[in-house]
């Protein structure tokens, strides 16, 4: 509150400010949570206290206490709801005769509008539309007929007479009676029974928000874990963080352990990182430095004098300044690692180079500014570099070859996803001068990259290279890196001439063979390999696999095979020759079974961690279960793609272009249809309709067929729901928009309740719930409302083209919905951008999507997968035309009714927990 | 749970008998060996084929006082209660961490830190 009083205020989140203007707060919630029992106990008439004078509705007494704030009831709801459909905005909402002294007084404090509006928007919290937020609409009403005759007077006191309205008996009034529908009067026990209400049925108990930690056991993947007392300790600290005074000396490890746990929900600020500052200080990493601002950062380097190593995620506010800062601050730095330095310019790398001439360790990620010029500067200046890592770097092309062949060579070299990328010829002298001291080597996505550079450059030179990533390397194929494999461990000169006549192109051959006749002699094979990656070659198959796992299947720790689409079976199987491995992601390896992967775990006994996404025929039968104290990630997304994907969206334009889209291909009446005044369209067939004429998968392919026969609007009926398909943009134009009173409506998705989605605007029908939605759409959505959010669009804006000049190929992943982005299988498009979702969370509540394993966009995840997976059209349609089937118990197969009832637990958390968040931080 | 942490004058079997922890600020704690043993360090402690002062007094002093010393004996005994063979349902890790007041945290933390737990 004391934040209010000074009268600063940024911009608020459309939900903070929304409870603000209704008056609810950290308070409130907890005296409702208090009550809320209470309540329900006593008998209707018992007023709470807030409620005085004529106010008379029991039932709403309880949303009326929590607003806090005195107000006179509007006895009529029916009228009130008239008088709403009239014109939310309107001060005709409020009868005058009703209206409180709090408002008079407010009203004349020239605050009337406001105040107009926080009161058309509690009664809209007062009819069950809105009520509880987000609890179900249908306990509303039974709550209602309760506790209230239809009269809008009180319910008579438990044990007075009163005579039925339907029966005309007298009979006692109980706790259980309820009031005749329609009013006025109650209904006696046998009345109420017949006309189809169970008096003793118990009201629907309200929701329980339950506490954050318990709904985060739903995860992607899975832990089998007994967490050691020390990591509780530390997950309780950094609950706690912003209490600690000072960490002590709990050591390096327990130290790191904590700012790792920061990093999962931002909670790194300049006021905390203080605790992590030491003049001895020789390492320091931070995971998420999101939060560091250019003065706390230039702090950091003045109070950590002594640092050698320094690593930094996620510093976009490193500024030019800064960094030179840290060139004066930190002299004995050997090692700077930083994750999405944007803003430090080229002139001040430059400068940063020349400053520190004795760097050993350089490595960045993700800077649009890094150019040509910086690359020459690192290599004259910092001579003792051993490990260089420039990824994502989007200057980076074949220029950069020169300089880097220019440096000593390297221990570690990763310039992995570049703009460009270096060419063969470039890779090729870069193998030359490193290849003999490179242990890690990192050419993701080189298009340059290719099997020559493979047999030429890494066999020829590579000595004592343990790592060895090569994902998307286009140009590789499966022949040639089965053959690299195969022969690596083989002096070169044997196979000389089996080569010849494929380097039939090769200047360079005069060089490599002098090398080649020297090192003949003292050949030593290069050790088998301790970390591989091949993901997304979607050329390599089984040959390359087999190759790649017999040549280092003993010391193999790491392997990532992602995106192998290719490789047989048996070729997988030969994983299990790979014991030491640790860390498998076989995701999207669409041959691979529970079979081989039960040969593989029961092998493998050091597996921790395995990655099966996208694998269809892995169910982790037989061996799942035994693999306990292993992470698993068990999704399995094989049908997203196939799927509609306009239900998806949290987002504005997801929200958009559902409605659009809904609009577009259908308007479904439900009631029977007039046949003989429909369009004209294909013929049907009795019950099915056109089913077969429409392609389920490419309906846009099937409808614009149809126009050609049938011209503009066509009319196509399936499984019993009737299709009117508007095939141009003109005519629905006009009908949508012109004529929208008459066709503005959705159509019932039979599958939206039974996933638990029912509160998702572009599902809703069209009725008074719709209308709070859109009324409440418009109020903080409304050209002139969305003003406020322009500076947490514009810093989103901001993250998010950097990531666009570096990947300009993944454009539609920068503004797709978050939602669709996690669905993709490419990690990286994940740490691209979720620019529209970024913005929503954080205009709607504040909450800045973390860096990783975000809480919320896993929950939508799930959600998200298991409506896609599970609620198919096909799958709506045979809902939708035996309604019967919804009613099944969750056992019955292949109806999805167990994911339906797993993915309303998603979808609660998903509405939950960033509600959870705002409260929570409001409370702070 | 609780009587793992509780006096027991039999102490029978190897192991099932009880050893003593004890508090800088002098106070001690019987549990069961097999709880002691989920420590690292007290497992060194209490090996039966050192010649520890520690293993042949079955008492291990820990440095600590006695508000954290008796969470680390509660973790163990949650512990081994949840990993022993019998109980099967799944454990809600949670509700430990919801039983360690935050202001003995930092200490904990360096406790478990120590002790391997």
């Amino acid at each position: 509150m004391s934040r209010r009083r000074n009268n600063v205020r940024g911009p608020m989140s459309a939900l903070t400010e929304f409870l603000r203007e209704s008056g609810i707060n950290p308070d409130t919630i907890a005296r409702r949570v208090a009550t809320q029992n209470q309540a329900e106990n006593l008998s209707p008439s018992v007023a709470g206290p807030s409620n005085s004078g004529d106010n008379v509705e029991g039932a709403l007494e309880q949303e009326q206490q929590e607003e806090d704030v005195p107000q006179a009831s509007n006895g009529r709801r029916t009228r009130g709801r008239a008088s709403r459909a009239i014109d939310y905005a309107s001060d005709e909402l409020d009868d005058p005769e009703e209206e409180s002294p709090a408002k008079k007084r407010k009203s004349t404090k020239g605050r009337a509008t406001a105040v107009a509006k926080a009161k058309a928007k509690k009664k809209a919290k007062e009819d069950g539309d809105y009520e509880g937020s987000s609890e179900d609409e249908y306990t509303a009403v039974s709550k209602n007929l309760w506790s209230m005759g239809g009269n809008g007077g009180p319910k008579p006191p438990v044990g007075s007479f009163e005579n039925c309205a339907k029966c005309e008996k007298q009979f006692t009034v109980t706790k259980y009676t309820m009031a005749a529908n329609p009013p006025p009067g109650y209904l006696c026990h046998p009345c109420s029974k017949a006309s189809g209400n169970d008096p003793f049925k118990k009201p629907a108990v309200p929701r329980k928000r339950k506490p954050v930690a318990d709904k985060r056991d739903i995860v992607s993947y899975e832990e089998r874990r007994f967490p050691t007392l020390a990591a509780m300790c530390i997950e309780l600290i950094t609950r706690y963080i912003d209490d600690v005074e000072a960490l002590g000396d709990i050591g390096s490890m327990n130290m790191d352990e904590i700012a790792k746990a920061l990093s999962k929900n931002r909670g790194l600020t300049p006021e905390n990182a203080h605790l992590f500052y030491d003049v001895l200080n020789k390492k320091l990493r931070f995971y998420d430095a999101t939060n560091l601002t250019p003065d706390a950062l230039a702090t950091l380097a003045s109070l950590n004098p002594n640092l050698t190593h320094l690593h930094l995620d996620y510093c976009g506010r490193l500024t030019s300044p800064v960094l030179s800062g840290f060139a004066t601050s930190m002299p004995q730095l050997t090692s700077i690692t930083l994750l999405g330095p944007f803003l430090v310019r080229a002139e001040a790398w430059i400068e940063f180079f020349k400053a520190m001439p004795c760097l050993r360790v350089f490595k960045i990620t993700q800077s649009p500014r890094i150019n040509l010029k910086c690359v020459q500067a690192l290599a004259e200046s910092c001579t003792k570099l051993e490990e260089l890592s420039l990824r994502e770097i989007g200057l980076m092309d074949d220029t950069f070859a020169d300089p880097l062949c220019s440096l000593s060579p390297l221990r570690v070299l990763d310039l992995a996803f570049p703009g460009i990328g270096i060419d063969e010829d470039g890779w090729i002298r870069l193998m030359e001068t490193h290849g003999g001291t490179l242990e890690t080597l990192d050419a993701s996505k080189h298009e340059g990259f290719t099997d020559h550079v493979l047999l030429d450059g890494v066999r020829k030179y590579a000595r004592v290279l343990l790592e060895l990533k090569l994902q998307e390397c286009l140009d590789l194929t499966d022949e040639g890196v089965a053959q690299f494999f195969t022969d690596w461990a083989s002096p070169i000169s044997t196979l000389k001439h089996d080569d010849d006549d494929d380097d039939d192109d090769m200047d360079v051959d005069s060089a490599p063979d002098d090398v080649s006749a020297v090192s003949l002699g003292e050949f030593t094979p290069n050790p088998p390999l301790h970390v591989l990656s091949l993901a997304r070659n979607q050329e390599l198959s089984s040959a390359a696999l087999t190759a790649a796992i017999i040549h280092s299947a003993q010391s193999l720790t790491w392997l990532n095979v992602n995106g192998l689409r290719g490789a047989s079976s048996e070729a997988l199987a030969e994983l299990k020759r790979a014991t030491e491995l640790r860390y498998l992601d076989v995701g999207w390896c669409r041959e691979l079974d529970d079979f081989v992967m039960k040969d593989v775990v029961t092998a493998c006994t050091k597996l921790s961690e395995i990655k099966v996404w996208g694998c269809s025929r892995v169910r982790g039968v037989g061996w799942g279960v035994k693999s306990t104290g292993m992470l698993t990630s068990l999704n399995k997304l094989t049908q997203w793609h196939k799927t509609f994907t306009i239900m998806m969206s949290l987002s504005i334009q997801g929200v958009a272009l559902a409605i659009g889209l809904l609009a577009f291909f259908a308007i479904v009446r439900w009631m029977s249809p007039h046949k003989r005044h429909m369009p004209p369209g294909p013929t049907p067939i009795p019950f099915l309709g056109n089913v077969f004429d429409i392609n389920a998968d490419a309906l846009w392919v099937s409808y614009t067929k149809m126009r050609e026969t049938y011209g503009n609007i066509v009319y196509t009926s399936a499984l019993g729901m009737d299709i009117v398909v508007l095939n141009s943009e003109e005519v629905a134009n006009e009908l949508l928009e012109g004529r929208s009173q008459i066709y503005s409506d959705r159509p019932y998705i039979s599958t939206r309740d039974l996933f638990g989605w029912e509160w998702a605007t572009p599902f809703l029908r069209y009725g008074e719930r719709f209308k709070t939605h859109r009324r409440l759409f418009h109020q903080v959505f409304r050209p002139e409302a969305i003003l406020s959010y322009r500076p947490k669009q514009l810093q989103k804006a901001f993250e998010m083209l950097p990531r666009l000049l570096h990947d300009p190929t993944g454009y539609a992943g920068h503004f797709e919905s978050s939602v669709l982005i996690c669905l993709l299988p490419k990690p990286q498009v994940l740490l691209l951008d979720r620019f529209s979702a970024s913005v929503i969370m954080s205009v709607v509540y504040d909450y800045d999507i973390a860096s990783h394993d975000d809480v919320i966009v896993s929950a939508a995840k799930g959600a998200m997968d298991l409506f896609l997976r599970v609620a198919t059209p096909q799958k709506t349609a045979l809902f939708a035309a035996f309604p019967f089937l919804m009613k099944l118990p969750c056992w019955v197969p292949g109806l999805g009714l167990k994911d339906a009832i797993l993915s309303k637990k998603y979808v609660k958390d998903m509405l939950d927990m960033p509600y959870d968040y705002v409260i929570r931080n409001r409370a702070s | 749970m609780p009587n793992d942490v509780q006096m027991n004058d039999a102490g029978a079997e190897k192991q099932d008998d009880w050893v003593k922890i004890t508090s800088s600020d002098g106070y001690s704690f019987l549990v069961k060996r097999s709880v002691a043993m989920i420590s690292g360090t007290l497992k060194n402690m209490l090996s039966e084929d050192s010649s520890f002062r520690e293993a042949i007094a079955n008492t291990c002093p820990i440095s600590e006082r006695a508000a954290v010393v008796e969470k680390v004996c509660e973790f163990m005994s949650f512990k081994a209660y949840y990993e022993g063979p019998g109980s099967k349902e799944g454990v809600d890790v949670n509700e430990f961490t919801e039983r360690i007041p935050p202001e003995v945290a930092l200490e904990l933390l360096l406790a478990a830190d120590y002790l391997e737990v």
